[in-house]
């Protein structure tokens, strides 16, 4: 157990040195320079030559790259130079609401899929498998801003049943105390129902968009492994034992199936955090994405490689959990090192 | 006969307008245990998992299994569920895969002896699971239920599957290949272990195998499928001693045998048709020993018909066997 | 029994979708009067019509003319994406496979770190380091689908040399590169395929993505993403034609490229077995 633990750390630890490399080859390695980028055009050499020098690049690649990667572990992520503010406050005031939005649209996209997995899975009517199979081939075949899109134009302009693009509240709702930065939850400490309503009714469309693709990536993995599960020996076994179909389904079928699935969920995190970056500017979700194409408009890239270098790292991260608790929980895993 | 347990009429099974059993016949008294035998894909499984009305989906079955004197439910899933595993025990070739990998054992044998008796409490059904595995020899069994399937050697877990197997008390166990992924040692034993409590509890028992040495350990009667037909179907004792069919003498032969010199092994010629696909004329025809090319086997399908000493046979050239054999 | 003929029949409503699109932006641009880049100040925002069966945009411009410009670039990109992606992806997974130790470490590490980032993101840091632009956005998706091919590229290697023919090559005499080219590309060309179907589709999503926020063609191209864009200050006052058929265009395109990857796969016994999310 342990041993597998440490054998998977230091495979994510390479993948992170690596993935800050190249981050930072495509910072600083490029044809652009960053100081250039900074002051614009119009600046002066010696502007440029000043600003090269306080942000280190005058110094050898291998030093800035120590340089960079000491800064980014400590969170110095340096200053957005459109905005003014450290990268970090920026983004750390940011985030809550990307937060709000992804854990939501990733219980949709997680609850769904295994739902219609399973109804899919099951179901021995044509038309029910067909309908799931369409669903699960138009989630990750539609673009998810322009599909975000399409809900706003049904949901707010012509069924006027959900809000428009304005955000995480109505226009004069003021946001709940804060306590963990995600509306809903901080509405629902406080006691404010209407808050927690408008914050849900906000929330629901978005959620939804962001949720898509995740939902038919997960739900088409569920789906096969269900389905390879169901052929083998031990279903039929479990059957000849007087079990019904739906007992053997729901005892050995589908736990041995989410295993596999929930592996996969590492996968959606990052699917989700490059997501956001498309659909918060849909509907003006003032999360961390926002920002990040705020940046790219105004030619401000700090904020936007941090963006990209943490999603990297969370992605990471999130895959090594997920690893070290299939490990925990997989009994030919973690009895297997045990005993060796 | 009177008091059969098992009576198959007519029984054709295929897939997708394949034809994997063709007109099945056969009978089985309380306490029998049949030997059925044929190479890979003759239908031996196919005829085990239609007793159990388990074939998949696209499976056509026609014809009746009548069991303890009512026919067997087939078309209807809910009802048989009640006779699997309470009236119809099944093992596995294969025991590895046939347990869940992330169940404890002893939760396998929870559903087993839950689905044959919903409304047990959760400890007299540990109790009795323990009782179960003891009766296959697992010693500690009480403690081992908590361990799970990767824990066992294949021989153990094979004696686990045949103890989940006599969760609901079956009046018939059908066993499908049980002994064919173990080594021989193991092999022995589990057949052993098979035969003590087949007797013990007066369990029919319909052994599916490709190894003769098996039936006749273990066997009274041997029934025989070739390509989806049954071909013959005789007391294990007279088809080891004259076997009437030449393709039971075939399989008899290709026996690999202790008390020979290691010569080569004897094979029977050619390859199994595929299913479905022979002509008019006997299935068998084309690999015979007896019949290549004789007229009749070619043309006509042969009949299994009762032969002087009891025995069924199809074969047109059974009665003529024994003198040609003898000639030999 | 199915025939042959049957069982690749299920190819066809894929295939018959990219025949429809190939056909429509390559002949659409010569048969339809109207320019991609042509503003008619005096039919602003105009409803699809007879004259514009898309409608126009804010700025006059003809909206069908310029979906099927965006469609034949958005085609061009898949090709090139795919194309990129498949010929240094395969190649870095034989070496890997082939040469195996450092240079199977290295590489596979290396697919590791660029596979981490989300691969638009991973776009976006290109485009960005590079300057922007078409050129740039198309490298980096590039560069994105890399680690899959490579990774495939290896496995099947690996598969393929463990095959008993193999060591027969060998024993005659066989050179690697030989054994390369006769054995493992014919083996491994069906599973290329179709993740190779796969990655087409996932370009031209990708792209688009990057041209909704900024970083893909510039203003005034017709393109899928950047015309989504162009189109969303009017979606919800009504003017919806300019963002709508753009999207469907792009659904159309991923959908033929992920149908044809399911499908192919399917063909080829067991699912894909890394076909992009």
């Amino acid at each position: 157990m342990i041993r597998t633990v440490l054998a998977r750390l230091g495979l994510s630890l390479t993948a992170a040195l690596g993935a800050a490399l190249f981050a930072f080859l495509t910072l600083r390695v490029g044809p652009g320079d960053p100081a250039r980028l900074v002051l614009g055009a119009f600046a002066s050499d010696e502007a440029v030559a000043a600003l090269r020098a306080e942000m280190g690049l005058d110094k050898p690649y291998v030093v800035q790259f120590v340089h960079y990667i000491a800064d980014f572990v400590t969170g110095d992520w340096g200053k957005s130079y459109a905005m003014g503010e450290p990268v970090r406050s920026l983004l750390a005031d940011r985030f809550p609401a990307t937060i709000e939005l992804g854990l939501c649209a990733f219980v949709i996209a997680v609850a769904m899929a295994l739902l219609c997995g399973m109804v899919g899975s099951y179901a021995r009517r044509d038309w029910i498998t067909r309908l799931l199979r369409t669903l699960a081939s138009f989630s990750i075949g539609v673009p998810q801003f322009w599909f975000g899109l399409i809900l706003l134009m049904v949901g707010f302009e012509c069924l006027g049943l959900f809000p428009g693009p304005v955000g995480r509240l109505g226009f004069g709702v003021p946001p709940p105390p804060s306590v963990t930065g995600l509306y809903t939850v901080d509405a629902l400490l406080a006691g404010d129902l209407a808050t927690f309503a408008d914050a849900c009714r906000h929330l629901l469309l978005p959620a939804v968009t962001l949720g898509l693709l995740p939902f038919g990536f997960l739900l088409r993995l569920f789906w096969a492994n269900l389905d390879d599960v169901a052929n083998e020996p031990f279903v039929l076994v479990g059957r000849s034992r007087g079990m019904t179909r739906w007992q053997v389904f729901r005892r050995y079928v589908v736990p041995n199936a989410i295993v596999p699935t929930l592996t996969a969920s590492g996968l959606v995190l990052g699917q989700m955090l490059a997501g956001s970056v498309l659909v918060e500017r849909v509907f003006n979700w003032p999360g961390a994405g926002a920002l990040v194409t705020q940046g790219i408009l105004q030619q401000d890239y700090s904020v936007v490689q941090t963006f990209i270098l943490l999603s990297a790292v969370v992605y990471i991260v999130a895959n090594l959990c997920v690893d070290v608790l299939v490990a925990a929980i997989d009994p030919r895993i973690a009895r297997k090192d045990t005993a060796g | 006969m009177t008091g059969s347990l098992l009576e198959i009429e007519r029984l054709s099974v295929s897939f997708g307008g394949l034809r994997v059993l063709d007109d099945i016949d056969l009978k089985l008294a309380p306490g029998d245990r049949l030997g059925l035998v044929g190479e890979s894909g003759s239908g031996k499984s196919t005829l085990g998992l239609a007793i159990l009305g388990l074939l998949v989906d696209t499976a056509s079955v026609s014809g009746t299994i009548r069991f303890a004197g009512a026919a067997l439910p087939i078309g209807d899933d809910r009802a048989m569920s009640a006779i699997r595993g309470g009236r119809i025990g099944f093992v596995y070739q294969d025991p590895m895969g046939g347990f869940s990998p992330i169940h404890t054992v002893g939760r396998h044998m929870h559903h087993a002896i839950a689905a044959a008796e919903p409304d047990i409490s959760r400890r007299a059904a540990r109790e009795r699971a323990a009782a179960l595995l003891a009766e296959v020899e697992i010693r500690d069994s009480a403690a081992r239920l908590d361990d799970y399937p990767h824990q066992f050697s294949g021989g153990m877990l094979q004696r686990i599957m045949i103890a989940s197997a006599l969760a609901g008390n079956p009046q018939l166990l059908i066993a499908d290949e049980p002994t064919t992924a173990l080594d021989a040692t193991t092999q022995a034993n589990v057949l052993r272990l098979l035969d003590r409590i087949a007797s013990a509890r007066g369990m029919a028992v319909i052994l599916i195998t490709h190894d003769l040495g098996v039936v006749g350990r273990f066997c009274g009667d041997l029934a025989v499928l070739y390509c989806g037909n049954l071909v013959s179907l005789t007391t294990v004792a007279r088809a080891m001693a004259n076997p009437v069919h030449p393709y039971t003498r075939g399989l008899l032969d290709a026996r690999p045998r202790l008390d020979e010199k290691p010569a080569r092994l004897r094979t029977i010629g050619g390859v199994l048709p595929r299913a479905g696909a022979a002509g008019g004329g006997c299935a068998f025809e084309p690999r015979c020993a007896l019949g290549r090319g004789v007229a009749i086997c070619r043309n006509e399908r042969p009949l299994l018909l009762a032969n002087r000493s009891g025995d069924r046979v199809a074969c047109h050239l059974a009665g003529a066997e024994s003198e040609v054999a003898a000639s030999c | 029994m199915m025939t042959a003929r049957n069982r690749y029949g299920i190819l066809a409503p894929p295939l018959a979708m990219f025949a429809l699109l190939v056909l429509l932006t390559l002949i659409g641009p010569m048969a339809w009067p109207h320019n991609a880049y042509d503003m008619d100040f005096a039919a602003v925002l105009a409803p699809p019509s007879w004259d514009h069966p898309m409608g126009t945009d804010a700025n006059g411009r003809d909206v069908l003319a310029r979906f099927l410009d965006g469609g034949r670039l958005s085609l061009l990109v898949g090709v090139v994406v795919m194309v990129g992606g498949l010929v240094p992806g395969a190649l870095l997974g034989i070496l890997a496979a082939r040469l195996g130790g450092v240079v199977d470490a290295f590489v596979m590490r290396m697919s590791d770190s660029i596979a981490a980032f989300p691969p638009i993101l991973l776009a976006m840091a290109v485009a960005i380091g590079l300057g922007g632009g078409l050129a740039t956005a198309v490298l980096g998706v590039i560069l994105s689908t890399l680690p899959f091919f490579a990774r495939l590229m290896r496995s099947e290697t690996r598969r393929i040399l463990a095959m008993p023919f193999i060591e027969a090559a060998r024993a005659m005499g066989a050179s690697p590169a030989l054994i390369v080219m006769r054995h493992v590309l014919p083996h491994s060309a069906s599973t290329m395929l179709v993740q190779s179907a796969a990655v087409f589709g996932y370009g031209i999503a990708t792209l688009a993505g990057l041209g909704f926020v900024g970083l893909g063609a510039p203003i005034p191209t017709a393109e899928w993403g950047v015309m989504i864009t162009d189109g969303m200050p009017y979606a919800l006052t009504g003017q919806w034609w300019i963002a709508v058929f753009p999207g469907l265009g792009i659904l159309l395109a991923v959908s033929a490229a992920n149908m044809l990857a399911d499908r192919l796969s399917g063909l080829l016994r067991g699912d894909g077995e890394e076909v992009r999310p």
